[in-house]
């Protein structure tokens, strides 16, 4: 591993937030444009820094959700209730603000298209985001998408939905607390599971006769990577990501960086 | 969380949280770098380990039997890193 390139990524950056738009009402995707992005793979993520007026600073991980192809990186932040930092990048940050931020880190959940198939996805509220990059990642490959997660409960808060016209439909996986079942699509027309109901106090081990053949990602948080995380390693021993942290404290005023 | 105090499960998150924070003492990739849990000898990457960022400093535990691997606190212009938790790290050449 060449040292200095690795050096290089752990600097902190400021880049400027391109554009901010609403996936739910508490969930965000956060475009940011960086000069001299050295690139990143699908899985991967950015530390992103808020610092106050008295200096104390703050330091969440979030996963990017766009792929290699795109030049600018986008981050999906959901709110949580008592969060110190996600509710200012939910509800306060706008188009043209700066951030700081380093990246990108991580390798152990990246997955490319080099890899191949098949790939079962699963995540659960923001956990969607590095699968999105994912996703993308390999739409822009292979031009194609035959790998459908379609799940046919009601998506909940903090999901990613797809453009209406696009080629994936939802890429948005609850797993709690709403009810699905895993329904196997046919091994030879699509690698993917398509989920319907799956009672989030179940293990999805139980409801999987047998193993599915690939590898996996899983993400989302602790709660529900209880329950999946020991079927997910029996079947198919994929990396998991457990991204999503409750962070208790005031609500704080973040100043905003200077741009480099 | 009804007194503000978040239990161990909301708090836990993967070993790729602590990626950042390692990655300004070692100059390659500690998602990567499998460790021996001195507890149970189990054997996994760090990527795939619980973390918890918000503890004093950050702590990966052992993923099957909990043992803390790896602490590090930061402050004052030091780091403080505790490797007991783990026998032995391996890193690879090529990740």
């Amino acid at each position: 591993m060449e040292r200095t390139a690795v050096l290089g990524r752990l600097t902190w950056h400021i880049g400027a937030v391109v554009e901010a738009t609403a996936e739910t009402p508490r969930v965000k995707n956060l475009a940011i444009n960086v000069p001299d992005w050295m690139g990143h793979r699908a899985g991967q993520h950015v530390d992103v820094r808020l610092t106050a007026e008295d200096g104390y600073q703050a330091t969440r991980s979030y996963s990017i959700a766009s792929p290699p192809e795109d030049p600018r990186i986008t981050i999906t932040v959901e709110e949580l209730a008592d969060g110190e930092v996600s509710p200012y990048l939910v509800e306060d940050v706008r188009a043209g603000d700066p951030l700081e931020f380093r990246g990108p880190v991580g390798g152990y959940f990246v997955w490319e298209a080099s890899q191949g198939g098949p790939l079962l996805l699963l995540a659960g509220g923001s956990g969607i985001a590095p699968l999105m990059a994912m996703v993308r990642h390999r739409i822009a490959v292979t031009r194609a998408i035959r790998d459908v997660i379609e799940p046919t409960g009601t998506v909940g808060a903090g999901s990613c939905r797809a453009r209406p016209g696009s080629m994936l439909v939802r890429a948005a996986v609850a797993m709690c607390p709403f009810d699905c079942s895993i329904r196997r699509a046919r091994p030879r027309t699509s690698s993917t599971v398509r989920i319907s109901n799956v009672s989030p106090r179940t293990s999805l081990g139980s409801r999987l006769s047998t193993p599915i053949p690939g590898s996996s990602r899983l993400a989302g948080p602790a709660s529900a990577g209880a329950s999946i995380a020991p079927c997910s390693r029996k079947w198919c021993g994929g990396p998991i990501s457990i991204p999503w942290s409750s962070s208790v404290g005031r609500r704080r005023s973040w100043k905003r960086q200077q741009r480099d | 969380m009804e007194s503000g105090v978040p239990d161990a499960s909301d708090r836990r998150l993967d070993g790729n949280a602590a990626g950042g924070l390692l990655g300004e003492i070692f100059p390659f990739d500690m998602t990567m770098v499998w460790t021996m849990c001195s507890g149970c000898e189990s054997v996994d990457r760090v990527g795939g380990q619980p973390a918890y960022m918000d503890a004093p400093g950050v702590v990966v535990r052992c993923a099957r039997c909990d043992t803390v691997l790896i602490r590090v606190v930061h402050g004052g212009g030091r780091y403080w890193l505790d490797l007991r938790g783990a026998v032995c790290l391996q890193i690879d050449e090529q990740a």
